[in-house]
């Protein structure tokens, strides 16, 4: 696994952030700091990759992470037999959103649309730079999109498609997203409160984590995609469906995937933007689909924002460590639970046995995703 | 993959105008009425109500390279003239907007995903619509591949691509089953996405999402066994499509 966040490059430093409750948001952003941009070039430099001065933001902080996971899983470049999925919303949009904006005022959009690239096209550097010609796709389906490249990922791989598959997702703040989840009156200033009877909205962070995952099973397996599933709520472009409905049917297609049920599961990680809406419709899918099993619930983006596109690789990454530590942390800034929402929140992290977890990604669109990650422990024997 | 073709749906130009006029597409953009009019297209070629009867069945995988780059302006510039941010404008501007709005249109709950992957967008969401089915997510997949053009902006686009291609908009639907689908008769299977080296040169005028379009064209033309694309980059994306299985 590996990762580029605000607490630093790889994993152990944001796992070890959430662990210890120390914030990663401030003023309702969790922005990379600029001396790290320079450290990634250098990094990456002296790992080998060429032109890394050329390299835009975007494509360095995926780059580190995916770096990161293959050294992890042994160090073996990608091959073309290999597979290549990355989950954005808006990609390297830093590369012409600046130019795009000034042209409000001097009406020249040709000139600064002329700097524009599409969205898939940093498919292309990316693959250069690791020197891969094998599958390799760009999911933008919002904010579920890096959870569904570790769906499609797993599907790769069982079905024999590719032999190791690097999965994941990046995101970098940008205008577009800041200023339009502020004029939503979606952003808040202070950390998110995640299930809180009080919360008032999310953050925004950028980073990127991707994962290396291999068919089979494997004593250097940190964890196991047990299964996934994939909904929509047809219902509204920003606001979930109220009942939850289209969370429920994604984790119920997750559960059927994994061949586990309900009660398997020790701990929903979810969602939990700490959006008055979100958390009310997830809530309620949770507590419809696992009724009196109630596993533990909580969400960590009270501690480092909501990553968007990226936030389900992110939190994938924290839920396997959290399942190797057998802890399962607790959702900071909750203090009072919200009524309505009936579900087992931990007050402090725990120190709990989880075999299975289920992690939630929502997006806007109604475009649902959950994974069922496993500990190695709970799938010996049953490899899938 | 090999998976049944069992309908498809081409843009229809004359229609997209008068959609963006209704109430219900007034906060629409152009590819959501690009989009829309291709399915209708699509739905015309299947027993009546046959989408919304099947819509918890259905995958709906959207391919697009330039997504909601007309909403994304239309924000941007916004924001830059006046320093206001428009919300309405904002909902439209990611690349899922497409895919988010019709859904909502269409009722379609199933497994939803948006794909964009410049030159090879059309060919991605297609195969990826034959994981969905693979994998058992659903039993059908509606694969769309879409891109509009912002209209005044074509030259700065251009200049993007290589010399001589000329850029169009467009859209392409085709609905897929499984290879052994029973309950709708199979138009043609799609066998494979391949790409190779190519000194041809692209069709004109071009989109990046074109080979669903492509696709839907040439499975109404019964002769056609193998669709080939030039692409601008000098590569050639090679679809296989078998008459019979």
């Amino acid at each position: 696994m590996g990762a580029v966040t605000k607490a630093g490059f790889g994993t152990e430093s944001l796992w070890s952030r959430v662990l210890n409750e120390q914030l990663l948001v401030n003023q309702g952003l969790s922005r990379l700091f600029p001396e790290q941009e320079t450290a990634l070039r250098k990094d990456l430099g002296l790992a080998g990759f060429s032109d890394v001065g050329s390299l835009s933001r975007f494509c360095l902080i995926a780059l580190s992470a995916m770096n990161q996971a293959m050294r992890e899983a042994g160090g073996a470049p990608l091959t073309s037999e290999d597979g290549l999925l990355i989950g954005t919303t808006t990609g390297n949009i830093l590369c012409w959103e600046d130019g795009v904006i000034a042209s409000g005022k001097t009406g020249d959009l040709a000139g600064a649309l002329a700097d524009h690239e599409p969205l898939g096209a940093v498919l292309d550097p990316i693959c250069h730079a690791l020197n891969f010609s094998g599958l390799a796709r760009l999911i933008t389906t919002a904010c579920s999109s890096s959870s569904q490249t570790l769906a499609l990922g797993a599907h790769w791989l069982r079905s024999g498609r590719v032999k190791r598959c690097l999965v994941g997702g990046a995101e970098i703040l940008s205008r577009l997203t800041v200023e339009g989840f502020r004029c939503l009156q979606l952003l808040s200033s202070q950390p998110p409160t995640p299930f809180d009877a009080k919360r008032a909205g999310i953050n925004l962070s950028e980073g990127a984590a991707f994962l290396c995952l291999e068919a089979g099973v494997s004593s250097r397996a940190l964890a196991y995609v047990s299964g996934y599933g994939m909904s929509s709520d047809a219902y509204h472009m920003t606001a979930p469906e109220p009942e939850g409905r289209g969370c429920y049917e994604a984790m119920q297609a997750a559960l059927k995937n994994s061949g586990l049920t309900s009660s398997s599961i020790n701990w929903v990680y979810a969602h939990g933007t700490g959006s008055p809406a979100n958390d009310l419709s997830e809530g309620k899918a949770i507590e419809r689909l696992f009724g009196e099993s109630k596993p533990w619930v909580s969400s960590t983006k009270g501690l480092h924002g909501h990553y968007l596109g990226a936030s389900g690789a992110v939190e994938t990454v924290i839920g396997i460590h959290a399942l190797r530590s057998q802890v399962i942390p607790k959702t900071t800034g909750l203090q009072n639970p919200d009524p309505r929402i009936s579900v087992r929140h931990p007050l402090q992290s725990l120190r709990e046995p989880i075999s299975h977890f289920l992690k939630n990604s929502l997006g806007f669109g109604g475009s649902n995703a959950s994974l069922v990650l496993s500990h190695p422990s709970a799938v010996e024997g049953s490899p899938r | 993959m090999i998976a049944a073709i069992l309908a498809t749906g081409v843009y229809r130009p004359e229609t997209v105008d008068s959609l963006l006029a209704q109430p219900e597409f007034r906060r629409s953009t152009r590819n959501m009425a690009l989009a829309y009019s291709t399915i209708q297209d699509l739905c015309e070629r299947l027993p009546p109500n046959w989408l919304s009867a099947n819509a918890d069945r259905l995958a709906f995988v959207l391919g697009t390279s330039h997504g909601e780059l007309d909403a994304t302006v239309q924000f941007l510039t916004g924001l830059g003239a006046s320093g206001m941010a428009r919300p309405f404008v904002f909902q439209s501007s990611l690349h899922n907007a497409t895919l988010g709005f019709l859904s909502q249109m269409l009722k379609l709950r199933g497994p939803a995903v948006t794909v964009s992957h410049h030159y090879y967008t059309g060919e991605d969401a297609l195969t990826v619509g034959g994981d969905l089915l693979s994998d058992g997510s659903s039993e059908f997949a509606l694969v769309v591949g879409i891109d509009g053009l912002i209209s005044g902006t074509e030259s700065a686009f251009q200049s993007t691509y290589p010399p001589g291609i000329k850029l169009t908009e467009g859209a392409g639907a085709v609905l897929l089953g499984r290879a052994d689908e029973k309950s709708l008769p199979p138009l043609a299977w799609l066998e494979k996405c391949s790409r190779e080296k190519t000194t041809l040169s692209p069709r004109l005028p071009h989109y990046d999402a074109n080979a669903v379009e492509c696709l839907a064209r040439a499975v109404r033309e019964p002769s056609v066994r193998r669709l080939e694309l030039p692409k601008p980059d000098q590569t050639l994306s090679v679809l296989s499509l078998r008459r019979e299985l």
